[in-house]
């Protein structure tokens, strides 16, 4: 039996019959679309259901095939390791609009380099300032865009 | 029709446009050269920062990174055998053992060279082959439309990835994602919670950003891999090929990969060009161990199908791979809606982007080879954890330039952390951007084609277009069935001749 495929056909059920669901109300109409495809869903989530507990052996089980594709099992340290780029990554964005961009980025860059064990301190720095200083040149001289005003500045 | 082809060639070598491909195309193999990124990653952080640029700059600067990044795959393959890109697997047979033997310039050069034929064989296919099929296209009404685009959503879903309930239930997620907002034929409200933020829907951008540019930033973390940088790469230049052993290679690898590009949803191309370059080979005992005609073959139709794939984005509005979604998205970004129509309204548009995708396959050669293997090689110094939170910035600042709002930032995010999942758990996301790009158009003319009816569904599947999209559909859907099938009797013969073996017993 295939827990995963199991438990995220659940999910994908559930998601696509609340979809069917909501769009039973929409009027005039506009409901036919989003119907179809959420039947549709529903359909093949069924299907890979039934399939994570009935699949039939095929070649590549029966020779042993070593799996090499991006949805193989990670490792605690590979969970670990990952869960701190997703962490850090959410926060820069939450930290965008209080911080402002370029503290945001100014820490973001060499904190996640740090966590996640890269220790070359210069390369890291230079890095982060020039990347930086580019985004800055992006943003004021060719995009005229007006950012989110950082903390400092309110500050003083 | 040759007047605008001309015109647009002429619009294209300007100042504007010839900086944006020269720098697509550097930026394009810089991305490549570095495992974990690819072209489609490229062109996703690239798109938002076209916001501010003129079409045709864009379009160059893309069809730069595009062709620059199919070729920046052969540079960590010969130099590492780590393909950079997907399409770069069979680069590594022939292009390590060639760089093992000291041959890593003349590798790198031959790679260069063959991906600038392929490219150029595709472009000329995409000038040629694209007008006369969307003179066909124009002749399609709403319900035709409608089994284009579920046409192209089987065949991604079916074929592009591993697993046709993944790859289907990945494109009606999109689909989904394309209802959300108002609806373009009633006005009605659909899945916004009555929240404001959501009524133009949710921008395809943050989808196509979120899903393409932060779960290969967040897979650069799995790995403990080196954090230093590497010692500088040395590389000596050396022409290491005659014409006359690589002319024909080139020629059937880029019209095979042009064959195969112009399919929606294939991605073995590579595999069949150097299959089909060892069986016609006088020395087939060479492929795997250095031989020039593997590697000319593997780069050549690496870049011959990127045109290719274009050629039903453009036409028809289905995008065959990827890139060409990402390309479609850009357009409706910048204002045009592909498909037939786009030939007749803005004809300087196509021309344009396919003479860009021309110029840049030869780019490739002096970029790509001398320059590639003095300077862009050494991108393979650089730490995988130094790159990882500077793809996360750009990803960010592009969005937030973009509509110069929060909001898409987030939601990237948001598509961002779904995507990661729907990859771990082994769903394809193509399929996805696809769902959203195609979305309001198979809608649509859906609704349009059931207004034209007062409502009966019978004028679907009665014309004869439309029976025939639909047949090919089905096909489409059930090809991966019949493989699977036949799988599972070559396991139970497997299983039956080991136990025919074991049962027999030792003399």
């Amino acid at each position: 039996m295939n827990v995963r495929d199991a438990s995220v056909a659940a999910v994908v059920f559930a998601f696509s019959l609340a979809a069917f669901l909501l769009a039973g109300t929409f009027g005039g109409g506009s409901g036919i679309f989003p119907q179809i495809i959420s039947s549709v869903m529903m359909v093949a989530s069924a299907i890979l259901f039934v399939r994570a507990f009935v699949r039939l052996p095929t070649e590549a089980d029966v020779i042993d095939e070593e799996i090499s594709s991006d949805d193989r099992r990670l490792t605690k340290d590979e969970v670990v390791r990952v869960s701190i780029a997703i962490v850090l990554t959410t926060a820069y964005i939450a930290l965008i609009v209080p911080l402002g961009f370029y503290t945001a980025s100014l820490l973001y860059i060499p904190i996640s380099a740090y966590a996640l064990g890269q220790r070359q301190h210069v390369l890291i720095w230079v890095a982060t300032l020039i990347y930086i200083g580019a985004g800055s040149y992006l943003f004021t001289q060719v995009f005229f865009t007006p950012l989110p005003r950082e903390l400092i500045f309110r500050l003083f | 029709m040759f007047t605008e082809m001309f015109s647009a060639l002429l619009d294209l070598l300007t100042w504007g446009p010839i900086l944006a491909m020269v720098a697509g195309t550097m930026l394009g193999i810089t991305l490549g050269a570095m495992p974990g990124l690819s072209a489609t990653l490229g062109i996703a952080l690239a798109i938002p920062f076209t916001y501010g640029m003129d079409v045709l700059s864009a379009l160059a600067l893309l069809a730069g990174i595009h062709n620059g990044a199919s070729q920046g795959g052969a540079i960590p393959a010969i130099l590492l055998r780590i393909p950079g890109t997907p399409g770069a697997i069979c680069t590594t047979w022939d292009g390590y053992p060639l760089a093992k033997e000291g041959k890593a310039g003349g590798a790198i050069n031959l790679a260069a060279m063959s991906s600038a034929v392929g490219g150029v064989i595709s472009a000329i296919a995409l000038i040629t082959l694209a007008p006369p099929l969307a003179s066909v296209a124009l002749a399609f009404g709403p319900p035709e439309i409608f089994w284009v685009t579920i046409f192209g959503l089987a065949a991604i879903s079916a074929l592009l990835g591993d697993d046709v309930l993944k790859g289907l239930i990945a494109a009606g997620f999109g689909l989904l994602v394309s209802s959300v907002g108002l609806d373009a034929v009633t006005g009605h409200e659909r899945y916004t919670f009555n929240s404001l933020y959501l009524i133009n829907g949710i921008p395809e951008l943050a989808v196509m950003v979120g899903m393409f540019s932060f779960p290969p930033a967040w897979q650069l973390a799995e790995a403990r891999v080196k954090t230093t940088m590497g010692p500088m790469v040395r590389i000596v230049s050396e022409r290491i090929w005659k014409l006359a052993e690589v002319w024909r290679v080139w020629l059937k690898s880029s019209l095979l990969g042009i064959i195969i590009g112009i399919l929606p949803g294939s991605a073995i191309g590579a595999f069949i060009a150097y299959n089909e370059a060892k069986r016609a080979s006088k020395t087939p005992e060479k492929f795997g161990k250095g031989s020039i005609e593997g590697l000319a073959a593997a780069e050549s139709v690496n870049n011959a199908d990127n045109a290719a794939a274009m050629i039903p984005t453009l036409t028809l509005g289905v995008p065959g791979s990827n890139i060409a979604a990402l390309m479609l998205g850009a357009l409706l970004i910048h204002g045009f809606q592909p498909g037939p129509q786009l030939f007749r309204n803005s004809p300087e548009i196509v021309f344009g982007y396919s003479w860009a995708m021309l110029i840049t396959a030869l780019l490739l050669i002096p970029l790509g080879g001398a320059v590639a293997s003095r300077v862009f090689a050494q991108v393979l110094r650089l730490p995988p954890l130094i790159i990882l939170p500077l793809i996360v910035v750009t990803a960010v600042f592009g969005t937030f330039a973009s509509e110069n709002s929060m909001l898409p930032v987030y939601m990237a995010g948001i598509f961002g952390l779904v995507g990661f999942g729907m990859v771990r758990f082994g769903f394809p996301i193509a399929p996805v951007i696809i769902g959203v790009v195609l979305g309001k158009a198979a809608d649509f003319n859906l609704r349009v084609s059931l207004l034209m009816s007062a409502g009966n569904p019978s004028i679907l599947y009665t014309r004869p277009i439309s029976i025939f999209l639909i047949v090919l559909s089905a096909l489409v859907m059930f090809y991966p069935l019949v493989l699977y099938i036949n799988d599972v009797r070559r396991a139970r013969r497997h299983l039956a001749t080991n136990r025919t073996e074991s049962d027999t017993p030792a003399r």
